[in-house]
């Protein structure tokens, strides 16, 4: 008979072990690299808006020219109204669409859900140029303004609700899934009508995740810069003043001072946000039973109604932009042609901008994905010491709060500063892509954590008591556990770095120019035709890197057979 | 060579496999544990046993160099790992929770350790059919662990802990995640294994079930200390202090307020005894485990018998939970357990009966934890 | 393969590095210009320049006057662009002051016109073009308002046009502060202030391309867009219905010239660059857009292209107006600032 002793070695040899790089160089290399990215760039801003134009230290005269520059001022009351209406509006209009998805029986969601996201995958600008094709002056639509006018407070609301729509939708329906069906048992029992249900745990259960949503859009809207440039008008906000400031007048100190004011609302929003989400986990617990929607063929019809609007007024305005990018002449030769879209591959530095963003959203994908990856992991598995793996998720949750706009032009007084041997990658492609990891670094960064945590800490120790190297467990472990979520990072960052401009508006030179960025370029110039067609391509490029993404997760799942039971 | 004699190689036979001396583990100004000295004997199964939040994880995670001791060392097999990463130490764990590999098959997990360590592909299988056939679960070896119940889990969590022939098998409450039913026979199924096999092991548990039905040894803990360590009959007969007692089993403690030769009162009750008590300071008790205090006419002509007025009864099935409250003395309650049979009449709540103290279940114990 | 993905992913990372660096590797020599001139132009221009000098590419960015210098400015520490192609002299000489401007006589400077050359012993700039106000009209537009064409700037001012007319803005545009200078020079320092304020009263929007309110007016966004001709031109060309309107005061204007940056990381190249912008190939691209070119032979009036503006263009004191410069846009900045949105 063979026993287990004759099978076991006789004699087991000292093992390697980690090498000691992966617990405390990789950390450390982690900090550095994300405080480069994100906090040094943000100190350089804060600096900058206290220093005078040669260096010197001078308190807050800065905000104090700000305070005295003519009509300058008026631009942060018009921020902030105009981003509170727009968000107030928003979150009204998403709430009922979020419900539609989550708590009733509404048919054809994937559909609906897919044009609800659509505006994700175009520039902020495509909407607002389809709003001037259906609202503006010559608009087919013009008159739903009742005589009113598109370029202004009517164009940045309109614009910004659709360009926010899809996030406020995804926030609340993450609220209103994570539901506990006992409690509307529990009310039932009480005798408690729809209505009542409705209006005593519904709502009181999904207000954090409304109040998150209205925090996220406020700061969304608040920071965008290309919506207010395309139909903004004569309507100054702070998000056109600071690039007036900065690119018209090169004038970094206000610039700067800007900036601050952009940071600290967008903070305190963050703020909120974050006390809201920490609040919603508390109302969930681990018992809860997910809700099974009821019939209730009224609440079905009208909730399918209002999101067939929705869904159509989406589809209308992002129509009307492809319409626009097709038609000859606007508007007095409708003909439709392909000139537009000609011009951006032959004759044009448009198709180089386009195929830039392909370069900077590729390589964005790669570097950023990598990463979260690692940083994720760090934080997520607990590698090296605490205090470096706390700085590495201070520092990958920093750049939520910070608009794009402002980070890039940290970019500029970090980077650009002769002092720093890093200027070498000033004006590159390199530093936007730096840039833009950076700006959409913190929610790839959470997913990648979110997906480690849901593994068993006590995994990675019976791991090491059986001599794995952490490395050797990140790769044969944690990799395969955590590669769909990759998908959907490399998804996120992507479509982001193919549409994103704030963060690069202030980046770019002539040879690193991107797609979305000659899109603005385009509208500067009143260029709607070319400008809507290079917008249609990049949302045509994110769709198709959508899908292609998602048939490799599809592939990833089918082929781990360990995640189903 | 049998397996029990090659781990019998490792330590002398004199000096215990595993040897713990004066170790220490702080958190900030909270002591988890505080100087603690252990030894588990070469093939012996220990058990550590203790409340919640005794320390008694913390040490098996000192001993798996999950935590690093502040002082104090750790001897195993001879060599000091006081500070060796868990990496560079020589055993195999289980956890309560399995800490299954969930994207790796039953095979998979086990081989883990030995493809880490380099063991070539014929010998790793090799290996793995052993192990699983050790712990029955040869023909799951395909399956993934959300494939497999609870109790298998945990076999291929054990059969994973002994993949590379470890010296030492550290066990962290590897039951109590199951049901009972399970739980007993995985007990009996683990304490086979592990003297067919002879590895030392030592097993982490707040249940004294569990700990009597495996240990050769148990080590009682407490507030970062031991308070005790024994054989499983040593400790249950002679408790070193009150605590030990009532973790053993329930246990009625009548502070002891005056005592003298073979005479002591403990609570107004006058108690013959066939030794004398140390002291009679506030912490002393005169302590008998709720079974081996008599009810009814067995009681009747013992000594230290008293009428007692019946306060409670619970059936639990064949033996009956009764609490009396003798009629004389400062309302001490006490509490028997009798088999039902006993009775032709169960005595009623309200109801005077006679319960007696036998002097030869009579223990006089400390309570050490108020002190 | 899914074990492989982690390493193909690596490869990727390492790919995309290799590919990133080698494009850096390219044998071209680069050339990096910054130019105001109408983007059509400034492209035909480098095309050409490309054709001729074909081991150097040009990298070119577009932008409107004031931003272009402000870049400039900016970036003294650590000057990114090699040659600045075409921005207006007024603009040009801002950054002269402040020694930003590399002095270089080019090959063809003897031959262009005078008037077109920095006469100065150090020559900063040479000449490419001279352009003008005027005004674009939507005939289309016009006739469904019931708003009939206006003849002067003076007309602007009236309330028929209120809220129909775009304009660029001075700070950015170097459009507009030619026409401002222009007002400033036929009516007078206050008839001028005058008049702008008059006007302002009547302007819906102040943008930052000077070719923008053009490109509005043609596509009906506004009626009334005060540009320059080259855009108005491309509009009617493109099938607009756009008139162009040169107004019977005079034609504020300017020349717009090509300068070297102080410190250009590519000078031999900066200076092959400027000795071909000033040559007769670079004036007859140039003379496809505008009829006024750094050659006083060179001169072709596109296909319908204003006919009279050499004839209207106001007598300017240009060396006033460079030095004036900061006044002006001080001033106007002030008094309407705040309808500006932004531009590059």
């Amino acid at each position: 008979m063979t026993t287990v002793a004759d099978a076991m070695p006789q004699r087991r040899q000292i093992q390697r072990w980690a090498p000691p790089m992966v617990q405390s160089l990789l950390p450390l290399t982690a900090v550095i690299l994300l405080a480069l990215a994100t906090i040094l760039p943000i100190g350089a801003l804060l600096m900058r808006s206290l220093f005078d134009r040669h260096g010197s230290f001078i308190g807050l005269a800065n905000f104090v020219r700000y305070l005295a520059e003519p009509g300058l001022s008026i631009a942060a009351w018009n921020s902030i109204t105009l981003s509170g209406i727009a968000t107030a509006l928003t979150v009204v209009i998403a709430y009922p669409v979020a419900y539609a998805f989550n708590r009733s029986r509404m048919p054809m969601k994937g559909v609906f859900r897919t044009i609800i996201m659509l505006p994700l995958l175009a520039p902020s600008l495509l909407p607002a140029l389809g709003l001037i094709y259906i609202l503006g002056t010559q608009g087919i639509a013009k008159d739903l303004l009742f005589g009113g006018q598109l370029y202004g407070p009517n164009g940045i609301v309109i614009a910004s609700i659709i360009y926010a729509l899809p996030h406020a939708v995804l926030i609340m329906s993450s609220g209103l899934a994570q539901s506990d069906a006992r409690l509307y048992e529990a009310a039932r029992a009480l005798r408690a009508g729809p209505w009542r249900q409705f209006l005593q745990i519904t709502l009181p259960f999904s207000r954090y995740s409304v109040i998150s949503a209205a925090s996220v859009c406020f700061v969304l809207i608040f920071t965008d810069f290309g919506i207010p440039t395309v139909v903004g008008g004569s309507t100054n906000v702070l998000a056109t003043d600071i690039y007036k400031l900065v690119i018209g007048r090169f004038d970094f100190e206000l610039g700067a001072v800007v900036g601050v004011l952009l940071l600290l609302p967008a903070v305190a929003a963050y703020g909120i946000d974050v006390l809201a989400r920490r609040a919603q986990r508390a109302t969930i617990t681990g018992k809860s039973v997910p809700v099974a929607p009821s019939k209730s063929p009224m609440r079905d019809i009208a909730l399918t109604a209002f999101t067939a609007i929705v869904c159509f007024a989406i589809l209308f305005v992002i129509g009307m932009a492809v319409f626009g990018s097709l038609v000859k002449f606007w508007p007095y030769n409708l003909s439709l042609d392909f000139k537009n879209y000609t011009r951006v591959f032959v004759d044009s530095d448009d198709g180089r901008a386009l195929i830039a963003s392909l370069w900077l959203a590729g390589a964005t994908v790669v570097f950023g994905a990598m990463a979260v990856a690692i940083t994720g992991w760090l934080v997520a598995r607990r590698i090296g010491g605490g205090l470096p793996r706390q700085m590495v998720q201070a520092l990958a949750m920093l750049p939520v709060a910070v608009p794009g706009l402002v980070l890039g032009l940290g970019y500029i007084f970090f980077f650009n500063a002769p002092a720093n041997p890093l200027s070498v990658f000033f004006g590159t492609l390199t530093i936007m892509v730096v840039c833009t990891v950076a700006h959409f670094y913190t929610v790839p960064h959470l997913m990648v954590v979110g997906t480690l945590l849901r593994a068993d800490p006590e995994i990675d120790l019976a791991a090491r008591a059986l001599q794995s190297s952490p490395l050797g467990t990140a790769r044969r472990i944690h990799w395969p556990m955590l590669l769909p979520t990759m998908i959907d990072v490399c998804m996120y960052f992507f479509v982001n770095a193919m549409t994103t401009v704030s963060a690069l508006i202030f980046l770019f030179t002539a040879n690193s120019r991107v797609g979305a960025i000659a899109v603005v370029n385009l509208l500067e110039g009143s260029r709607f035709g070319q400008a809507a067609a290079l917008a249609v391509l990049i949302m045509l490029i994110s769709i198709f890197a959508t899908l292609a993404l998602n048939s490799v997760k599809f592939y990833i799942l089918k082929s781990q057979p360990w995640r189903s039971k | 060579m049998t397996n029990a004699a090659l781990h019998q190689d490792r330590g002398a036979a004199s000096s215990p496999y595993l040897h713990l001396k004066g170790v220490s583990k702080r958190y900030g100004k909270v002591t988890v544990v505080d100087t603690v000295d252990l030894r588990a004997p070469t093939s012996k199964f220990v058990c550590v046993l203790g409340p919640s939040g005794c320390g008694k994880t913390t040490l098996l995670r000192l001993i798996a160099g999950f935590e690093t001791a502040d002082s104090g060392r750790i001897i195993q097999a001879g060599n000091d790992v006081t500070a060796l990463p868990p990496e560079r130490r020589d055993y195999g764990i289980v956890f309560q929770s399995y800490a299954l590999f969930p994207n790796r098959t039953v095979a998979g997990n086990v081989s883990f350790g030995l493809e880490a360590t380099g063991v070539p592909r014929a010998e790793r299988e090799k290996r793995v059919s052993e192990l699983l056939r050790l712990v029955g679960l040869a023909e799951h070896m395909g399956k993934y662990p959300n494939q497999i119940s609870g109790g298998q889990q945990q076999r291929v969590a054990l059969a994973r802990a002994l993949a590379l022939s470890p010296g030492l098998l550290l066990l962290d409450e590897p039951l109590s995640a199951l049901d009972a039913n399970v739980r007993s026979h995985l007990r009996d199924e683990l304490k086979a294994l592990q003297q067919r096999i002879g590895v030392t092991a030592l097993m982490v548990t707040h249940d004294r079930e569990e700990a009597f039905s495996v240990a050769d040894q148990i080590v009682i803990m407490n507030k970062g200390r031991i308070e005790q360590t024994g054989s499983p009959e040593q400790i249950y007969r002679t408790p070193a202090n009150l605590f030990v007692a009532r973790l053993l089993g329930g246990c009625n403690a009548l502070r002891l307020e005056a005592a003298d030769h073979n005479h002591a009162m403990a609570q107004g009750l006058q108690l013959s005894t066939n030794f004398t008590p140390g002291h009679t300071n506030g912490s002393a008790y005169a302590c008998i485990r709720p079974g081996a205090v008599l009810v009814g006419p067995e009681a009747e002509g013992c000594e230290n018998a008293f009428a007692a007025r019946v306060v409670s009864l619970t059936f639990l099935g064949d033996i009956v939970r009764l609490q009396a409250r003798p009629e004389q003395g400062a309302g001490a309650l006490i509490e028997a357990e009798v088999l039902r049979s006993r009775f032709e009449t169960m005595p009623a709540a309200g109801e005077i009966v006679t319960v007696a103290l036998p002097m030869r279940h009579l223990m006089f114990l400390e309570d050490t934890s108020t002190s | 393969m899914l074990a492989n993905l982690s390493r193909r992913f690596a490869v990727a990372a390492l790919l995309t590095t290799m590919i990133g660096g080698s494009s850096a590797l390219a044998d071209q020599r680069t050339l990096t210009v910054y130019s105001s001139l109408d983007e059509d132009q400034a492209k035909a221009l480098a095309d050409g320049f490309m054709a001729a000098n074909p081991d150097v590419k040009i990298e070119m960015i577009n932008g409107s006057t004031a931003p272009i210098i402000a870049r400039v400015i900016a970036e003294a520490a650590n000057p990114q662009a090699d040659v600045i192609m075409g921005n207006a002299v007024s603009a040009l000489m801002s950054a002269d002051a402040l020694g930003l401007l590399e002095s270089y006589r080019p090959a063809n400077y003897d031959a262009v016109s005078p008037v077109m050359r920095d006469s100065r012993d150090n020559p900063v700039w040479v000449g490419i073009d001279a352009w003008a106000a005027s005004v674009c009209f939507n005939t289309v537009e016009g006739e469904k308002l019931g708003i009939p064409a206006p003849k002067s700037w003076m007309d602007l001012t009236k309330p028929e046009y209120k809220g129909h007319i775009t304009m660029p803005s001075p700070l950015s545009s170097g459009t507009a502060f030619l026409a401002v200078n222009g007002w400033l020079t036929a009516f007078g320092e206050e008839g001028g202030w005058k008049f702008m304020d008059a006007l302002h009263e009547n302007i819906s929007q102040y943008g930052h391309s000077g070719s923008a309110p053009c490109r509005q007016a043609a596509a009906g966004e506004t009626v009334i867009g005060i540009s320059y001709a080259t855009p108005a031109v491309k509009a009617v060309n493109e099938g607009a219905p756009i008139q162009i309107i040169l107004p019977e005061e005079g034609l504020g204007w300017e020349i717009e010239a090509t300068a070297i940056v102080k410190g250009a990381k590519n000078m031999e190249d900066a200076k092959t660059l400027a000795d071909w912008v000033s040559s007769r190939d670079a004036a007859q691209i140039s003379s496809k857009f505008l009829p006024i070119t750094a050659y006083d032979d060179i001169s072709s009036l596109p296909e319908n292209y204003p006919q009279g503006e050499k004839e209207k263009l106001l007598k300017m004191d240009f060396a006033k107006l460079a030095a004036n410069r900061e006044t002006v846009m001080t001033e106007w900045g002030k008094r309407y600032n705040t309808k500006v949105p932004p531009k590059q």
